[in-house]
C-alpha cells in the first residue's frame, strides 16, 4: 500500500499532467493537495485516471479520423499517402 | 487559498505508468497532408474534367473528418465539465478549465460543405481540393500547438510549485 507521501506525489503528477485544468487551477490545486487525506487523494487519483483515459480515447479518435481521411484521399489520387509510423502509444 | 511553503511536498516526479498518452506523430500527419495536396493538384491539373467529382468526394471525406473532430471536441468538453464538477464535489472549491478550441472542426466542416455543394462547372476546384489537405495540416499544427501549450502549462505550474518549495531551502 502506498504511503501518504507516495500517494501525494502521484496525485501531484496527475494534476500537473492534466489536460483540462488551467494554469491557475493547477497551481491552486497543488497547494491544496497537501491538506488532503489519503481517501481524498485516492478519489482524485481515480478522477485524473479517468480524465487521462478519456483523453487517450479522444486522441485515438482524432488519429483514426485522420487515417480514414488519408485512406479515402489515397483512393482518390490512386496513390498511397504516407502512413504515420507512430500512433498513440499505450 | 495558498498553503504555507513548509506544508508543501518536495517530490514532484511522476511515475512512468501515469505519464500522459504519447500524441500522434504530428510531423508525419503534416507530411501526409502536404503529399496529398501535391497529388491532388497533380491529378486535377492532368485531368481537369475530373475536378468536380474529385472535389465532391474529397468534400465528403473531409466532412466525415470534421464530424469526427467535432465529436472529439465535444468529448473533451464533456470530460472537462465532468472533471470540474467532481473536483468541486471533492474539494468544495471551483476550478477552471482551459478553453477547448473549435477552430479545426469548423474549418474542416466549412470547406467540406463548399466542396460538396460544388463550384462553377468544371470548377477550377484544384485550389479547393488543395485546401482540404491544408485544413488537415492546420489541424495537425493546432494539435502540435495544443500539446506545446499543455507542456508549457505543466512546466509552468511545476516551476511555480518548486519555486515555493525552494524558498524554504
Amino acid at each position: 500500500m502506498a504511503s501518504h507521501d507516495d500517494l501525494l506525489t502521484l496525485v501531484e503528477g496527475m494534476v500537473l499532467g492534466s489536460r483540462i485544468l488551467s494554469f491557475e487551477s493547477k497551481k491552486q490545486l497543488l497547494y491544496e493537495l497537501a491538506t488532503f487525506d489519503d481517501a481524498k487523494l485516492n478519489q482524485l487519483r481515480e478522477l485524473f485516471d479517468k480524465e487521462n483515459a478519456e483523453h487517450a480515447r479522444l486522441s485515438q479518435l482524432e488519429l483514426s479520423a485522420w487515417n480514414s481521411l488519408k485512406s479515402e484521399l489515397s483512393t482518390l489520387v490512386e496513390k498511397q499517402l504516407p502512413t504515420p509510423t507512430h500512433g498513440t502509444a499505450s | 487559498m495558498e498553503q504555507p511553503a513548509e506544508q508543501l511536498p518536495v517530490q514532484l516526479e511522476r511515475p512512468a505508468e501515469h505519464l500522459p498518452q504519447t500524441p500522434p506523430r504530428l510531423d508525419e500527419l503534416a507530411d501526409g497532408a502536404r503529399e496529398a495536396t501535391r497529388l491532388l493538384r497533380e491529378k486535377t491539373e492532368a485531368q481537369p474534367e475530373q475536378a468536380p467529382q474529385l472535389s465532391a468526394r474529397a468534400g465528403e471525406a473531409l466532412g466525415r473528418f470534421g464530424e469526427n473532430l467535432s465529436e472529439a471536441t465535444k468529448g473533451r468538453e464533456a470530460v472537462a465539465a465532468a472533471t470540474l464538477a467532481r473536483l468541486r464535489q471533492l474539494t468544495g472549491k471551483e476550478y477552471k478549465a482551459e478553453v477547448v478550441d473549435h477552430t479545426s472542426e469548423q474549418l474542416a466542416l466549412g470547406v467540406a460543405q463548399k466542396m460538396k455543394e460544388g463550384g462553377p462547372a468544371g470548377a477550377a476546384d484544384v485550389g479547393t481540393l488543395a485546401s482540404v489537405l491544408e485544413v488537415a495540416q492546420v489541424v495537425a499544427q493546432q494539435h502540435e500547438a495544443m500539446s506545446a501549450a499543455i507542456a508549457a502549462t505543466t512546466d509552468g505550474a511545476k516551476n511555480v510549485h518548486r519555486g515555493h518549495v525552494d524558498e524554504r531551502a
